[in-house]
């Protein structure tokens, strides 16, 4: 059957949209198990880390759980990263299919590399603002010793100040690995799962080849493949960001030299802020040039 | 800078960073919604 014809396309989009509808419906699920998670965790870090009935090492009473909401916000951010990775991916997957059988293999590589740009770039993106955001919109709360007479003490609280906000800002970066965790693990399993399974009754059982649109568990794999690959990787990709940036805040925080010189301390997130523009640059130079009979297709 | 003069002011103050952070952010969330379109 010619890959133009109606009947194969509208075989094609009926199949992306089983996909779509079981990977919209996993998804859904986990994100609000990870939710009741995420909300019981919370509490376990207000009562043992942030204890806002206390003073902080700084010496401040702060009426407010800062780590547990740099964690909420951090859990947020990553399942709307894996979330926007796997809807542009299931759209982005047809459309690969159908261009590198209907047309060439560079169409679809184009459009594929397309799609996983939108979760790089945006992922990143989240990530950098988020957590720029999150560091200016802290500091007037936590850094509070004004330090008016300039002593050397007064300069001593105040870098003690600025280490306690980035432990605070750290709640960013748990947050992230929590929900890569799940999502990783979770997808992961299932997509396993799904496969063994389509194996055993598909192709032991039934005799059906690999990968046929006659086994319902092909679409269950497929499914646990965006969900897994995909969101499951974008809240990876997110969790690492922000967790390998926040660690590096954190430690340099620690140094006098390092909160004396403020540019030093934000050296990660430029560092990152960088790798978008190199980024950018280099996607220009990414394509593919392949001759490929497509008589093979058929 | 000597810690002396550390204050809440100018602790993590940063003069060009937050511009970089903000536009290099900004500007991979347009890109990557201009791949969408």
């Amino acid at each position: 059957m010619p890959w133009s014809d109606e009947a194969c396309l509208q075989t094609m989009k009926d199949v992306n949209g089983f996909i779509v509808e079981g990977a919209d419906t996993f998804l859904k699920k986990e994100y609000t198990y990870l939710t009741y998670f995420c909300i019981v965790f919370a509490v376990v870090l207000v009562c043992a880390v942030d204890m806002p009935w206390a003073e902080n090492e700084a010496g401040v009473q702060l009426l407010f759980p800062w780590t547990t909401f740099a964690f909420l916000i951090g859990a947020f951010t990553s399942m709307l990263c894996g979330y926007i990775g796997m809807k542009v991916a299931t759209t982005a997957n047809v459309k690969t299919t159908y261009l590198c059988a209907s047309q060439d293999i560079n169409a679809g590589f184009d459009v594929a590399f397309k799609g996983g740009q939108v979760l790089g770039f945006v992922l990143v993106g989240l990530s950098l603002l988020v957590l720029e955001i999150l560091i200016l919109s802290y500091k007037p709360f936590v850094v509070t010793e004004k330090n008016d007479k300039h002593t050397e003490e007064g300069g001593k609280i105040v870098q003690q100040q600025v280490r306690v906000l980035f432990e605070y800002i750290s709640g960013y970066g748990l947050g992230g690995s929590t929900v890569a965790l799940f999502g990783r693990v979770g997808g992961g399993i299932y997509t396993k799962a799904a496969d063994v399974g389509a194996d055993l009754a598909g192709k032991v059982t039934h005799g059906l080849q690999e990968d046929s649109p006659l086994n319902p568990g092909t679409i269950a794999d497929n499914v646990g493949d965006n969900v897994g690959d995909i969101a499951g990787m974008g809240a990876d990709l997110f969790g690492s960001l922000a967790e390998s940036t926040c660690a590096a805040l954190v430690v340099s925080a620690t140094s006098l030299e390092m909160v004396n010189h403020t540019d030093a301390i934000y050296f990660p997130l430029v560092i990152t802020a960088t790798g978008v523009i190199v980024s950018f640059i280099t996607q220009w130079f990414a394509k593919l040039d392949l001759k490929v009979d497509q008589k093979l297709f058929y | 800078m000597s810690i002396a003069n550390l204050t809440a002011a100018n602790a993590i103050q940063s003069t060009y960073s937050h511009w970089i952070i903000f536009g290099c952010g900004v500007f991979a969330l347009l890109w990557g919604v201009i791949q969408i379109i």
